[in-house]
């Protein structure tokens, strides 16, 4: 989250308090998805039906939807004017 | 513990099932139909089994011994969250004097409920395999 903050301030990205929000939902998201990523890192096996379970996870989709939309703002081609 | 657990989350899965059919019927009110009369007592339930349903976790990774506990109670951290939050939508539910198809279409469509729905999913694949690996256990000391 610090260097999420940081970049927002060397980019100049503005307004900055919109990213900051944006990023903060971001940081639960991944935390939420790291909890359930590593439940499953616990078991001694992880069947084909585990992930599937993981897949489904509402924290984890919600992380990937987040990071689409990162993904499109911050890799998207200059405007042309 | 690990058969609460499992009971707790089969409770809430049989009530999403319900809950399901329900919206399905196009009832203006839960009065006057058999469904109508089911409504409320499987939102009760529901409503037992969340409740202290994240402590109950907690109570069954010392009791079981399940390592690496830390990375159990931080998912089981977020299972409490998800659980008060769909806790607070069930019981606003259940507070109207009249419970209607579209209301339970809505309730489902709550992405908290989505949201405790699969980490219950995820807790009862574990929990299922705990259990039987620990019937396993008792079979082979048994032989």
């Amino acid at each position: 989250m610090l260097l999420v903050k940081m970049s927002v301030k060397e980019e100049g990205l503005e307004p900055a308090e919109k990213y900051l929000a944006f990023f903060a939902m971001l940081d639960r998201d991944a935390r939420d998805s790291l909890a359930a990523i590593e439940l499953v890192l616990a078991q001694p096996s992880i069947s084909s039906q585990l992930i599937d379970n993981l897949d489904a996870s509402i924290h984890l989709r919600a992380l990937l939807t987040d990071l689409f939309l990162v993904g499109e703002i911050a890799f998207r081609p200059p405007l042309p004017w | 513990m690990l058969a609460e657990i499992s009971n707790r989350c089969n409770a809430v899965e049989e009530c999403y099932e319900f809950l399901l059919a329900y919206a399905a019927q196009g009832l203006p009110s839960d009065q006057g139909s058999k469904s109508g009369s089911q409504v409320r007592a499987f939102l009760h339930r529901a409503v037992k089994a969340l409740a202290g349903l994240a402590e109950t976790c907690a109570m069954a990774v010392k009791e079981e011994g399940l390592e690496p506990a830390e990375k159990y109670l931080a998912f089981f951290a977020v299972l409490d969250r998800d659980a008060r939050d769909s806790l607070a939508a069930i019981e606003l539910v259940l507070a109207q004097p009249s419970i209607s198809s579209q209301l339970i279409d809505n309730l489902n469509a709550s992405i908290h409920l989505r949201a405790l729905l699969t980490d219950l999913f995820l807790v009862g694949e574990i929990v299922g395999k705990q259990d039987k690996s620990a019937g396993q256990v008792v079979t082979r000391e048994g032989e």
